[in-house]
């Protein structure tokens, strides 16, 4: 193994990193509540990605645990520490803004030890953690220069560098990625994963984007209209979505949702069934649920078939297969699919019926 | 000529004559008429050369005028400021009569000089006076504030810095507004002090508009004329004179127009000055975004 980099604080790995409690939290605009109560935990030293559509209530979510918005009711906790109360300062967490929220005036050198100067920490310390912080994150030839001549990637870079430098074990993100173009955005999804790793992080990520929190999380809260949909990890979420709502937001295209009646299959009225696109086969012996090809779309390695089902042919099915399989000979066929691949929520709360519920963090309160 | 060009003369030219006719050409005029004498009766003007900056140099009056408005320059441009950027942060934050207070400090703007002057004068005024009856109630003598040579200066200052205030905060509001609340919250994340934030995030991120601001303070601390001439005529003894309202006198009083053009270049020649060193000292201090 090479020699190490001379010691330095930041570029160490915290050492157990503290995990954030959400108890009974929730939060009122006016007459408007934006977030209902929910609880639940975020583990130290993972990466929890809060997902859900735009006014779902994740970035207030965010914005209370960093301080800047105070709860209508309810605590969070640090390491069991209730810091409610507490101004951000005293959190004892780091945070990279959407914008980046760079001082423009300053090079980048300045802007990564703004909170180090802030807080008196001597100027020799400063220059050994500020060197190894932009040693890591490659940045070390652009200290001179004010974040208008950084790239978008870069000043993204230098924002993550801020947030490192200030060794606090827990790092906050608001939708980070959102202004980059999309080559970049996968090149630094790879990099905040492997940051995460590395410092051992717990990082609490909000996006609106199915596949960073897919590709990046150990754990996803799903939120929808300020409450939580569901959590767990992304497999548990992709393979037993609690919700039509949870089935529908992830997964591209997303699970096919349609009257259980419509498949054939015996439930109560109204029940609902889902069924992922790759569950789905054609089934060439003729045996199967009788349907209709009404359309496909190619996307290379592999084809969408668009296929209606159902008595009055009303119930829309997307179905994916390989593209080397070629479009199926219609315009009548029909499917199968593996009795685990299929889910059914039930018609009067929503929530799935079929085998064991997901794993739930404490604290989880089931909608309805 | 190409048609286009024709076309881009003519839609020019409306503005070129007028600005000709009324800034560049009696600019030039001013700069040439400096070195004529003043045409009386039977003599006509001729030729003197430097002889009007001589007698400029000799001239008390004008070493009065100026030393006046440099006290002035130096009493209004750091107040007005000062206050327009504290009215500015106050009036920023969400705060009761937010709407009140605003217009409250914008109205002095709105306001005609020549009333506002003359409000004042009723302040001022001896005896029964406002700033005098308040005074009484806590046993101060009488004052003229006007009047006096002593304090003439202060009260005509006292009232364009209550008026230009005003003005200036417009600027710092539309600055401080566009401002992202994000940066004051990254530095508040990071301990940073209400007085930290202020004097390294927002004062340097308002840079450009304090320097537009001075630049623009300084021409108005040198252009005054109107309210000298309202509230003391350069008086009592001259102890109120600034620089514009001699050279109205010396031209429009004395007819002596020779001398007031040469005035006029000085005047000018020092408002470049300060312009200039304004940009090229503050220039390596302002970002500009």
């Amino acid at each position: 193994m090479k020699q190490a980099t001379p010691p330095s604080l930041s570029v160490q790995p915290v050492a157990v990193a503290p995990g954030v409690v959400l108890h009974d939290l929730c939060k009122d605009y006016g007459t408007q509540r934006a977030i209902e109560t929910l609880g639940c935990e975020i583990r130290g030293g993972e990466f929890t990605v809060l997902l859900g559509p735009s006014g779902c209530g994740k970035s207030t979510l965010l914005r209370m645990i960093a301080g800047f918005e105070t709860p209508t009711g309810g605590r969070i906790t640090l390491d069991g520490r209730d810091i409610t109360a507490l101004p951000s300062s005293q959190r004892n967490i780091a945070m990279v803004f959407q914008n980046y929220a760079l001082f423009p005036h300053l090079d980048v050198a300045d802007n990564i030890t703004f909170g180090l100067n802030v807080r008196r920490t001597p100027k020799a310390e400063q220059a050994q953690r500020l060197d190894g912080v932009a040693r890591m994150m490659g940045l070390a030839a652009l200290l001179a220069r004010k974040p208008a001549q950084l790239s978008g990637g870069q000043q993204q870079r230098v924002a993550l560098a801020r947030a490192v430098i200030s060794g606090r074990p827990v790092l906050l993100m608001d939708e980070p990625l959102s202004n980059l173009d999309a080559k970049l955005r996968a090149e630094m999804r790879v990099e905040i994963r492997a940051l995460q790793r590395r410092l051992g992080l717990t990082l609490i990520y909000v996006t609106h984007d199915q596949v960073e929190a897919m590709t990046m999380a150990d754990r996803i809260i799903l939120l929808n209209a300020g409450q939580i949909e569901q959590s767990g990890t992304p497999e548990e979420i992709y393979s037993r979505p609690a919700t039509p709502f949870a089935a529908r937001f992830i997964g591209s295209p997303p699970m096919n949702l349609v009257d259980a009646a419509d498949l054939r299959i015996a439930a109560p009225p109204g029940t609902i069934a889902g069924l992922r696109p790759e569950e789905i086969e054609i089934a060439d012996d003729g045996d199967g649920l009788p349907v209709r090809l009404t359309g496909h779309e190619y996307l290379g390695a592999d084809i969408l078939v668009s296929v209606m089902a159902g008595t009055a042919a009303t119930a829309r099915l997307i179905l994916r297969r390989p593209a080397r399989l070629g479009l199926p000979e219609g315009p009548e066929l029909h499917i199968r699919w593996a009795p685990a691949a299929l889910h059914l929520f039930d018609p009067k709360s929503g929530r799935a019926l079929t085998a064991a519920p997901a794993a739930t963090a404490p604290g989880h309160r089931a909608a309805g | 000529m190409r048609r286009e060009t024709l076309h881009a003369w003519l839609l020019l030219l409306p503005a070129a004559v007028l600005l000709a006719s009324f800034t560049h050409i009696p600019a030039i005029e001013t700069v040439v008429n400096s070195f004529f004498s003043t045409a009386r009766g039977m003599r006509p003007s001729h030729f003197v050369g430097l002889g009007n900056y001589r007698n400029l140099i000799a001239d008390p009056t004008f070493w009065q005028a100026m030393r006046n408005n440099l006290l002035y320059a130096a009493i209004t441009i750091p107040l007005s400021m000062g206050i327009a950027l504290a009215m500015a942060l106050l009036v920023r934050g969400r705060i009761g009569g937010r709407g009140f207070l605003r217009m409250a400090f914008f109205t002095p703007t709105v306001l005609p000089l020549i009333a506002v002057a003359n409000i004042w004068i009723f302040f001022y005024t001896p005896g029964f006076g406002l700033l005098n009856q308040i005074g009484a109630l806590f046993g101060l003598p009488n004052m003229n504030f006007l009047g006096q040579g002593a304090t003439a200066l202060y009260a005509v200052a006292a009232v364009s810095v209550w008026k230009e205030a005003g003005f200036f905060m417009i600027f710092y509001l539309a600055a401080l507004q566009t401002i992202p609340p994000s940066l004051i919250e990254a530095a508040r994340l990071e301990g940073a002090s209400s007085w930290h934030v202020f004097r390294r995030v927002t004062l340097p991120l308002i840079m450009p508009t304090t320097l537009f601001i001075s630049v623009n303070a300084v021409i108005n601390a040198f252009r005054l004329v109107d309210q000298v001439f309202v509230m003391t005529q350069g008086g009592p003894d001259n102890a109120s004179t600034l620089l514009f309202y001699y050279i109205y006198q010396v031209g429009f009083q004395f007819w002596d127009t020779a001398y007031a053009a040469t005035l006029t270049v000085v005047m000018l020649a020092i408002l470049v000055a300060i312009a200039i060193g304004q940009f090229f000292l503050l220039d390596r201090k302002v970002h500009y975004r």
